[in-house]
């Protein structure tokens, strides 16, 4: 919107009235909208004595057009006060002192109105000598970020780096292969050390991946419930059914959340090897409450971490207990091979309701539940493809303590493992200098 | 054995890994900086719910409360304060000023029975009541998020390179003496 005499664009300001007032910050005047004048007088029933009489003095007559929709503006004199309203809108453009006025006018309402007119224009020239600044790029930034110079400056040294080291590693290949003869051809063995070599670079990179995850966790502060935002967020509480509690498939122990793997043993001629046939994990929401308020959590697409596995498995003499043979049954795995039973393990993971979990997804609003101010109402937590999505059953501290030790085995036993193989593979394999 | 080889694999491993470890522990900053300025905004968007409900409130209190001037002007007063309040700090200190201020209105008004009565006002106080709470939850959490940025930047090996790429420590939410005081209430005179 712009001011219809210096067509700089208006500042809203708010006010304690409730609506916000658009202000010329060169003090050429203030508009408002259909009836928002009722709120800055008291007296607002005798604003409906107004006159068409033409007035002549000292205020600004508007050269532009209307503010909010660019229609025709009219003087127009209400209890002795110039202003202009809109043809189209009948919003009313008061120039400055006008509202003043008309409020001094006005007295003797339900309730008293304090009103600053001066108060509105200086506030507005400050709001836009701010955003004029900000604009211009003048002004501090609300926080410091990088400086972009310093991180050029650290990329450059480190791609230096890389590239010296790298030429390095050219140069020693090409005098390996220019002067090396192999002491004994390469073999079988010669395959799995560089197997082995490779296996050690992918686990030094899922150290990083793992250490990764474990920044993120630590980098989130639990939130209440109750207090819940919308985005990446991370509750913990004990864990309550929505509607029916669960049964674990193998067990029956009632919960609100499983997981289950099973498994066969194939056996061949040169090996012996267990086969995941099935597997799967409940996708009924559940609750986490905590002292604040309880919130609903979606886990489909969740990254369980629930250590705690209970198998079972079939026995020396080949038979699985009732309770697992009518859970495979119901997920539709037959039990009965060709030659009789055969041998299966199965494995479940479960969330007792009660049980203090751990979760860190994405808060979402509920279609249709815009209005509610209560989060458990408003908000559930789901998957989100940008976002981790993890449910444990342990402290975030016993999480964290667990992917700590992952990591450090990881980066520490992937270069090592990496190393040695290189190293047996050149002793056993390359030549002496 | 080829001593360039094996100097060009450990060269050539130490980087590899110090830019893995240096994009991570920057990314990190990032995430824990924006982190920082989403749990502030996250505060806004409470104080701005909590800012729309007081018109209403004073509007009710007005018919009730006629003799309490100086107590009503208090919280019109700590409004237009946050409305002109720019930084971060401006906007926090106007907000404690409005919450005494709140807190000084609803304490008064145990004095106006009928008012406790008004079913609009009962609503508008236990809304505000609500958003309140939460505001302090929010503000917790801000800390929270503030505590571990400064943590991370203040840790070896960060510490050496946060300042250099423009991490500066920032500053928690603070509460000040007269905002740790307690209410003092004074009556006015309500023969009419």
């Amino acid at each position: 919107m712009q001011c219809p005499n210096c067509h700089n664009d208006l500042v809203e300001i708010p006010t304690l009235e409730g609506p916000q007032l658009d202000v010329c910050p060169g003090q050429h005047g203030l508009w408002l909208d259909r009836g928002e004048v009722n709120l800055f007088v008291e007296n607002y029933r005798a604003l409906g004595a107004t006159s068409c009489r033409r007035v002549t003095g000292t205020i600004a007559v508007p050269t532009g057009t209307c503010p909010r929709c660019r229609g025709d503006l009219d003087e127009e004199t209400v209890l002795a006060t110039a202003l202009f309203e809109c043809r189209t809108c009948q919003g009313w453009w008061l120039p400055k002192g006008s509202l003043t006025q008309l409020h001094a006018t006005a007295r003797g309402g339900a309730a008293r109105i304090p009103l600053d007119e001066a108060d509105f224009y200086r506030r507005a020239e400050k709001r836009a000598l701010h955003a004029q600044t900000k604009r211009a790029g003048g002004m501090l930034p609300p926080r410091q970020g990088p400086r972009t110079q310093h991180v050029w400056f650290w990329t450059l040294c480190l791609l230096a780096a890389l590239f010296v080291a790298g030429a390095v590693l050219v140069a020693g290949i090409r005098k390996t292969a220019g002067l090396g003869q192999w002491v004994v051809p390469p073999d079988t063995r010669a395959v799995f050390l560089a197997l082995g070599a490779l296996a050690g670079m992918g686990l030094t990179l899922y150290g990083f991946v793992i250490n990764n995850r474990k920044r993120l966790i630590e980098s989130i502060p639990t939130s209440p419930v109750r207090s819940l935002a919308v985005g990446l967020a991370e509750v913990s509480g004990h864990a309550q059914t929505e509607r029916v509690l669960l049964r674990a498939p193998f067990s029956g122990m009632p919960c609100v959340l499983f997981s289950y793997s099973v498994e066969e043993r194939r056996t061949s001629a040169k090996e012996n090897r267990w086969e995941t046939i099935a597997k799967g994990t409940s996708e009924e929401p559940f609750y986490v409450q905590d002292e604040t308020g309880k919130v609903l959590v979606v886990p489909f697409d969740a990254q369980l971490i629930l250590p705690d596995k209970r198998t079972t498995r079939t026995n020396w003499s080949g038979t699985l207990p009732e309770a697992t043979i009518v859970g495979l049954l119901k997920l539709g795995i037959a039990v009965d091979g060709w030659f009789g039973e055969k041998t299966i393990r199965c494995s479940e993971t479960f969330i007792l309701p009660g049980e203090r979990v751990y979760v860190m997804g994405t808060a979402q609003e509920h279609n249709g539940a815009i209005d509610s101010a209560d989060n458990a109402a408003r908000l559930y937590i789901g998957s989100n493809r940008d976002n981790e999505f993890i449910i444990s059953d342990r402290s975030e501290k016993e999480l964290l303590s667990r992917l700590q030790w992952q990591v450090w085995a990881s980066i520490g036993g992937g270069p090592v493992l990496a190393m040695l193989c290189l190293l047996s593979m050149f002793k056993l394999y390359g030549s002496v200098h | 054995m080829n001593g360039t080889l094996l100097v060009g694999l450990g060269l050539m491993f130490v980087v590899v890994s110090l830019i893995v470890y240096v994009v991570g522990l920057y990314n990190t900053l990032v995430r824990l900086s924006n982190n920082i300025d989403k749990a502030w905004s996250n505060i806004d968007v409470m104080l701005k719910q909590r800012h729309d409900e007081l018109p209403k409130l004073v509007q009710v209190c007005n018919s009730y409360m006629r003799h309490e001037r100086e107590t009503m002007e208090r919280v019109t007063n700590a409004r237009s304060a946050y409305g002109r309040s720019m930084s971060i700090d401006d906007k926090a200190k106007a907000e404690n000023q409005l919450t005494r201020a709140l807190g000084r209105l609803f304490a008064v008004a145990e004095q106006y029975p009928d008012l406790k009565a008004n079913r609009e006002f009962l609503t508008v106080q236990q809304r505000i009541s609500a958003l309140e709470n939460t505001i302090a939850d929010r503000r917790e959490f801000y800390n929270d998020s503030v505590n571990l940025y400064n943590i991370s930047i203040e840790q070896i090996p960060a510490v050496w390179v946060a300042q250099q790429i423009g991490y500066p420590a920032r500053p928690l939410l603070a509460v000040t003496q007269s905002d740790r005081a307690d209410v003092e209430l004074a009556f006015a005179n309500r023969a009419a």
